[in-house]
């Protein structure tokens, strides 16, 4: 026997650690079909029960509104699990039970779970869950899911539901608005096609309300001019904005019975308390400038041994290899290939690990939603939306993890335009180019050329925002207001940080992992063959020479132009790439590798200055390519991006040549 | 926090934002040395923005001294300050030890005492009586759960 | 002392830091009228403003839950105060 469970409620419920509870963490990722919204479902076994629990986004309401809430609202009456458990803020309940009243009136068998009964109680609310469950006819179960605590009643109560049956009450909407909704159920009840399908009651009401998706789906029905004649009819009683009069009415009936069943007066809290802090005027941007910057340590540095330790372990891993595999092709295939291959994605791992485990501690805690809205103010400025601050900060490490990281952002218009110029945030595997190259050329001004780079890139990336948002229509009218709930502080749990730092490090292994493994093999075999001939006769050098013509305006040469068509694999390999052409072998030599571009002339200051541009600005690499396209699900913005990076970071490389050659440089 | 012993809890507090304000401009200026003429202070780290946040936690302690609606509720400055100092001072001790991990595992010299110097770790000690005060006082008056 | 003030109805934007008002009408389209009933703004709810600055988003106090509005969105929910 399964049972179809599917777990639903407001954001900031405690539902995901409910989920990981019922589920022992071990979840499955993978997306709603044709949406980029994130679908998990796991297993839970219970008495011999068994259990599949799918774990819906998390929704304020059910109108058709947002990809969420259609997502959320279609799996319900569409996919029809035997059980919907509706976790509610016991904290908060005036506001939670909006969503429940409406799951009711979709006639599904409802559990509410009541969580934060222990906050709750601390508010000195007192809840009469008797009571309550009598108001609304659903049987209802209290938990603390960050003690675990009431989840054994809740599998029970699961496990147990197939051999009852319970019926939510209906609200009532006062006499006026009740005789419509029955009036409009009338008239679909007598027609199989939707009677079968849908609660007849809630078609009703959805008419009432003019929602676009369910007069869509009522466009076959018989008796649709008269429902059109009773939705003109409607108006008169109802008013311009039905949909915002039932909700008031449903806010009245929660307003109505409350008194009943809630006791309690809410206090000061130590959120209001922290919020004076962290939200203070003068202090709230440079307090989060400072967590941000302790993420960011907490991110490279103490993951570096760690990162440390897996580039050693593959380098020792591919020196064996060389040394017992005799036959040299097959050698270099699975050292520099295969093994290096691997170990390049595997010496990130740490840090987004580590990255995830901060992140996710600063959003359980409750701050990460303080911080968009202190830097709300600045970023409208720039055309983004509060909570793309995040991402952008985090590009200076890495552009991958930047990307995973616009999850925040709700609205997908802001989602996406964050993402898309997040890769001229000048991540940390350029550094090495611009060592190099700065190094070699810029001479005493070195330091301060390097650091140009970086604020360039920030630069390019508000102007680039800002141009998107005027020019192009897919983000003009992006714009949606600002509403979001700022959740109580809470004390991060531990397992909860765990899990998720596993679940964004697997899905970076698997994923981001096969595309950089296969471009290595790729880059490894372009560079190695035809086997044995010099590195002018490969294949990448034949690519090279034809590349060469592209770069000439900027005064790269072949090696130049190929060195940055292997940087689309990862940045880093750029200096790997000037090593191999001039014969030096490892990194640890870069010295004598910077004197060697300086005294043969491989660029001049000029041209290697506009080459750490070029760096800075063309195409992101394939790792954040990848991130680019799971987390837009489109390739369009990825063929974006590349595009007008491209164009970008030709006009940055060009307009640098010709200021310098107007200013007398050669 | 008792009113008896306001003006001894002022004074601590004071000096408290005084070391984290000087700690945050020597790194500051440390760091700005060692950009232009390539050697920062010795003893001090070049850190322009682990100095900015030390001044940041020196600024938020300085607007815990004029505590809000005395004695009735607890400071929420002083919450605020004393968290930062904490996740400051954990910060450098894990930095602390990855880079003693890190130098074995690459077979370099730790110079652990260069290290161990952060200012900011000896800071959030010197603050942690006054962490667990300010704490303790408001659990006390929460009864008991953060929220 | 006791000052007389007549009731007024302001924007929420205007509203001061600490202060409460009664809500009673929000202007706007049907998308954000919708969007902000379901998240608790009905007339004849009170509402108070936790942080307001002269620029930039708003916190307010609704039901029991911390809500952030844009200033734009501030400006288009009405309050009555004082009396």
């Amino acid at each position: 026997m399964k049972i179809k469970v599917a777990l639903i409620g407001n954001p900031n419920v405690g539902k995901s650690l409910i989920f990981n509870n019922l589920t022992g963490g071990r979840s499955h990722i993978g997306n709603w079909p044709g949406k980029t919204v994130e679908k998990k479902e796991g297993r839970c076994i219970y008495n011999g029960v068994e259990m599949e629990i799918i774990d819906l986004p998390g929704v304020y309401s059910l109108t058709a509104q947002s990809i969420d809430e259609l997502i959320a609202r279609d799996y319900i009456i569409e996919e029809k699990p035997d059980i919907v458990i509706d976790i509610a803020d016991a904290s908060n309940l005036e506001r939670n039970l909006y969503l429940t009243l409406q799951l009711m009136e979709l006639e599904v068998k409802l559990i509410l779970v009541l969580n934060k009964m222990d906050i709750a109680e601390n508010l000195g609310y007192n809840i009469d869950v008797e009571a309550l469950s009598k108001k609304l006819g659903i049987p209802i179960v209290t938990t603390i899911a960050t003690e675990g605590k009431g989840m054994d009643e809740l599998k029970k109560i699961i496990a147990e539901s197939i051999h009852r049956e319970w019926k939510a009450k209906k609200i009532s909407y006062g006499r006026e608005i009740d005789e419509l909704i029955f009036k409009f159920e009338k008239l679909i009840a007598v027609e199989r096609q939707f009677s079968t399908k849908y609660p007849t009651r809630w078609l009703a009401i959805k008419i009432l309300e003019r929602d676009e998706d369910i007069l869509k789906k009522i466009k076959k029905s018989r008796n649709l001019d008269e429902i059109l004649k009773n939705i003109d009819e409607s108006i008169k009683v109802l008013g311009d904005e039905p949909d915002v009069a039932l909700a008031e009415k449903r806010y009245e009936w929660i307003s109505s019975i409350l008194p009943q069943v809630l006791k309690g007066i809410r206090p000061v809290t130590l959120s209001d308390m922290l919020d004076k802090v962290f939200l203070d005027k003068h202090l709230g941007i440079p307090i989060f400038l400072s967590l941000w910057w302790s993420l960011f340590r907490f991110t490279y540095d103490v993951s570096a041994p760690l990162s440390d330790l897996i580039d050693i372990f593959f380098n020792r891993l591919g020196d064996i290899v060389k040394e017992y595999i005799s036959n040299e092709q097959l050698a270099s295939f699975i050292a520099d290939g295969i093994l290096g291959g691997i170990g390049g994605v595997l010496v990130f791992l740490p840090s987004i690990l580590f990255l995830f485990f901060g992140l996710s501690i600063l959003e359980d805690s409750g701050y990460l939603a303080r911080a968009a809205f202190v830097m709300d103010k600045l970023m409208y400025k720039l055309g983004l939306n509060g909570r793309s601050f995040i991402p952008i900060l985090l590009g200076f490490g890495c552009n991958v993890p930047a990307i995973m990281a616009t999850r925040t952002i709700k609205n997908e218009k802001d989602r996406v335009l964050t993402i898309v110029v997040n890769p001229l945030i000048s991540c940390s595997a350029r550094l090495p180019v611009y060592i190099l190259i700065g190094g070699a050329v810029l001479g005493e001004y070195a330091t301060a050329g390097v650091y140009s780079m970086y604020i360039l890139g920030i630069v390019l990336a508000v102007s680039m925002a800002l141009l998107f948002r005027r020019i192009i229509p897919f983000f003009k009218s992006g714009r949606t207001p600002f509403i979001m709930e700022l959740p109580m502080y809470a004390k991060p749990i531990l397992k909860t940080t765990v899990i998720h730092m596993w679940e964004r490090g697997s899905l970076f292994l698997r994923k981001a992992g096969t595309i950089i493994f296969l471009g290595v093999i790729s880059v490894w075999f372009l560079s190695t063959h035809p086997w044995g001939s010099p590195i002018e006769e490969t294949y990448i050098a034949i690519l090279g020479k034809i590349l060469e013509p592209l770069f000439y305006p900027l005064g790269f040469d072949w090696r130049g132009a190929v060195a940055l068509f292997f940087g689309f694999i990862a940045k880093e390999i750029v200096v790997g790439a000037f090593s191999i052409f001039f014969g030096f072998g490892g990194e640890g030599e870069e010295e004598s590798l910077k004197q060697y571009i300086r005294t043969h002339k491989i660029f001049t200051p000029l041209t290697g200055y506009a080459f750490m541009a070029f760096t800075l600005t063309y195409i992101p690499c394939i790792a954040t390519l990848g991130a680019i396209y799971r987390e837009t699900g489109s390739w369009k913005w990825v063929l974006f991006t590349v595009t007008y990076e491209l164009i970008l970071a030709y006009t940055v490389a060009f307009t640098i040549v010709t200021a310098g050659h107007l200013l007398g440089f050669t | 926090m008792e009113i008896k012993n306001g003006k001894l809890l002022t004074i601590y507090i004071s000096i408290l934002s005084l070391l984290y304000a000087a700690t945050g401009i020597l790194e500051i200026i440390s760091a700005l040395l060692n950009l232009i003429i390539g050697i920062g202070l010795s003893w001090i780290p070049p850190d322009l923005f682990g100095g900015f946040s030390a001044l940041v936690i020196s600024a938020i302690f300085f607007k815990a001294i004029f505590p809000w609606r005395r004695r009735k509720k607890a400071n929420p400055y002083l919450l605020g300050a004393t968290l930062m100092s904490m996740i400051f001072g954990t910060l450098y001790i894990l930095i602390f030890i990855a880079t003693g991990i890190d130098a074995y595992i690459v077979n370099e010299e730790w110079k652990w005492i260069t290290d161990l110097m952060r200012p900011e770790i000896w800071l959030a000690a010197a603050s942690t009586p006054l962490t667990y005060m300010a704490w303790i006082k408001m659990l006390k008056e929460f009864k008991g759960k953060a929220n | 002392m006791y000052m007389y003030r007549p009731s007024r109805i302001i924007p929420l934007a205007m509203l001061p830091e600490g202060v409460r008002g009664i809500i009673v009408k929000i202007i706007g389209g049907r998308g954000l009228v919708r969007r902000l009933t379901e998240m608790g703004f009905t007339p004849g709810i009170e509402v108070t403003v936790l942080k307001s600055s002269f620029q930039g988003p708003i916190l307010a106090m609704i039901r029991g839950s911390r809500i952030v509005i844009g200033r734009g969105v501030a400006m288009k929910i009405l309050v009555e105060v004082g009396g």
